[in-house]
C-alpha cells in the first residue's frame, strides 16, 4: 500500500474504530468475534481503498453485516444444534433491559442484524434492504419475525414489544 | 416504547465492546496477503492442478477454423470494440462460460457490463482449442477454450490505464494489459504464459521476449494482441503440511519486453516492465487497490 493511502486508511481506522467495534460487538455479542468481524471488513476496505475512500465507513458496515449473515449460514450448514439461550426466569423484579439484551443475543444473526440496522443504526428500510440484499418487504417480515422470536424467547417482554416494532 | 427499548439494549451491549489495537496494520497485512494469494491462484491454477481433476478437452489438434482466425470488422478508427460474427460471439460466450461477468469470488461484476457487451477481441490457436481475449468497453477476460468449455473460471478485469479517449486513447504505440498464466487445454499440468495488450493501427507485428530468450509473435486483431509461450507445472519442493505430497506450482516466466513493429519492420516501441513483480504476473486490480507499491508500469 502506498504511504499516502496507508496513512489515510490508518487515520480512518483510528478515527472510527471505536464506533465500528461497537457495531461489530452488537452484531456478534462477543469481543473476539467482533474483532474478527471488523478485522475482515477492514481488510476488504483496505483492498478497495482507492474506490471506497469517499465513504469507507459505509463500506465497512456493509461488509460486516454481509459477513455476519454469511458466517451464520456456514455455521448453520456445519451444525444444526443451537444452544438454548440462557434467559432469566420471569419475575416481577427482572430487569427488562437485561432480559432484552440476552434475548437479542440469542437471536439468529440475520434477525439480530435487521434489528441492529433498524434500531441501533437508525437506518430507513430501503437502506436496510440495500445492505442486506433483499426487498423492503423482506426487511419488514424479518423485523416482524425477529420481534416475534424475541417474544417467544422472553415472554416477559411480550407486553412491551409491539408486533411490528412500532 | 419498543424503539427506545431496543436502542437502549443495543447501546448497553455496544458499551461492552473493548477497543482493539493495531486494526489498521492488521487489515493492511491481511489485504496484501489475500491479494497475493488471489494473484498466485489466478496465475497458476495451482489449487485446481493439485486437488481437482479438470474437465478439459483432451488431445486435439490445432484449431484452424478460418472463421475464427481473425475477428471480423475492425473497430472504427481503432477506438472501440470489433463487430463479431455469430461464431465469434459464441466463442466469446464460451470464454465467459455463458454467464455474466463475475469476480474471482463469484461476486457480480456488473460494472464490467452485461454479457451482451462482450466481444471476441483477439485469439490464437493452441493445442486443443484457442487462447482468446474477450472484452467490453470496461474490462476483459482471458481464456483457453475448446469452444464449449474452458480450463479456468473466467476472471474479469477492468482495463488498466486511462480511459480517456476510449480504449485506444493511450499515448504509446502499444500498451500491455495483462501478464498471466492460463491452464492449457492440452494437459492438466500444462500452462500458457500469456501477454495481452492493445496497439495503435501503425503497429502490424508484435514480438514478446520472455526471460531465457524465449520469443513469441503475437496475434494482432483489431488493435488487440495476444501472445503466449508454453510452460508446465512443476513439483513444489517448498510445499509443506499434509497436502504437500504431490503439490505442484508454476515456474516464473518473466516478460522482458514487448516490441511493436510497423509494416516496414521498423521497431516503433518497446515496452518493458519497470516493476519486477509485474514481469511474472499482473492483475489490473493492482492499479486501483491502493496497496500495490510501486505502481506497475501497466497501470500507466
Amino acid at each position: 500500500m502506498k504511504r499516502e493511502a496507508r496513512e489515510s486508511f490508518s487515520a480512518f481506522v483510528a478515527a472510527r474504530s471505536t464506533s465500528l467495534i461497537r457495531t461489530a460487538y452488537v452484531l456478534t455479542g462477543d469481543q473476539h468475534a467482533a474483532e474478527d468481524l471488523l478485522q475482515n471488513a477492514l481488510a476488504k476496505t483496505a483492498a478497495r481503498w482507492g474506490h471506497v475512500r469517499d465513504n469507507p465507513e459505509g463500506y465497512v458496515r456493509r461488509a460486516m453485516y454481509n459477513e455476519q449473515v454469511t458466517r451464520w449460514r456456514w455455521r448453520r450448514r456445519e451444525s444444526v444444534v443451537a444452544e438454548p439461550p440462557e434467559l432469566p426466569s420471569a419475575g416481577p423484579d427482572v430487569d427488562l433491559r437485561v432480559t432484552l439484551e440476552r434475548a437479542l443475543l440469542a437471536l439468529p444473526p440475520r434477525k439480530r442484524a435487521v434489528l441492529v440496522l433498524r434500531y441501533y443504526e437508525d437506518l430507513p428500510e430501503t437502506e436496510i434492504a440495500d445492505i442486506m440484499g433483499c426487498s423492503v418487504g423482506t426487511v419488514r417480515s424479518q423485523t416482524h419475525r425477529a420481534i416475534a422470536r424475541l417474544r417467544e424467547l422472553a415472554p416477559d417482554l411480550a407486553a412491551h414489544l409491539a408486533p411490528t416494532g412500532s | 416504547m419498543t424503539d427506545q427499548m431496543f436502542k437502549d439494549a443495543f447501546t448497553a451491549l455496544a458499551e461492552r465492546a473493548e477497543p482493539a489495537d493495531g486494526l489498521a496494520a492488521r487489515a493492511i497485512r491481511t489485504a496484501t496477503r489475500r491479494r497475493r494469494a488471489a494473484a498466485a491462484a489466478g496465475a497458476a491454477g495451482l489449487a485446481l492442478a493439485v486437488a481437482v481433476p479438470l474437465t478439459i478437452t483432451a488431445g486435439g489438434g490445432r484449431a484452424e477454423d478460418g472463421a475464427l482466425s481473425k475477428p471480423s470488422a475492425p473497430p472504427q478508427d481503432g477506438r472501440g470494440l470489433p463487430d463479431n460474427s455469430r461464431q465469434e460471439l459464441a466463442l466469446a460466450r464460451a470464454c465467459m462460460r455463458n454467464g455474466p461477468p463475475v469476480g474471482t469470488m463469484g461476486e457480480s461484476r456488473s460494472d464490467m457490463g452485461g454479457a451482451a457487451d462482450f466481444r471476441l477481441l483477439t485469439t490464437m490457436p493452441v493445442e486443443g482449442g484457442r487462447l482468446a481475449e474477450v472484452g467490453s468497453a470496461r474490462g476483459y477476460v482471458l481464456c483457453a477454450t475448446s469452444g464449449k468449455t474452458n480450463t479456468e473460471p473466467p476472471q474479469f478485469h477492468p482495463w488498466p490505464g486511462t480511459s480517456r479517449g476510449g480504449l485506444f486513447g493511450f499515448d504509446a504505440p502499444l500498451r500491455v494489459d495483462g501478464i498471466r498464466q492460463i491452464q492449457a487445454l492440452s494437459g492438466w499440468d500444462e500452462l500458457h504464459a500469456v501477454v495481452v495488450g492493445r496497439a495503435k493501427p501503425a503497429v502490424t507485428r508484435i514480438y514478446v521476449v520472455w526471460e531465457g530468450g524465449r520469443t513469441g509473435q503475437a496475434a494482432v486483431d483489431n488493435g488487440f494482441f495476444i501472445a503466449q509461450t508454453p510452460t508446465k507445472m512443476i513439483p513444489d519442493r517448498k510445499a509443506t503440511g499434509p497436502m504437500s505430497k504431490g503439490a505442484m506450482t508454476s515456474p516464473t516466466i518473466r516478460v522482458m519486453s514487448v516490441t511493436g513493429y510497423d509494416a516496414k519492420d521498423k521497431a516503433l516501441y518497446t515496452w518493458r516492465p519497470k516493476v519486477r513483480t509485474e514481469k511474472a504476473g499482473f492483475v489490473p486490480e493492482d492499479c486501483t487497490d491502493g496497496i500495490t507499491d510501486p505502481r506497475p508500469t501497466l497501470c500507466d
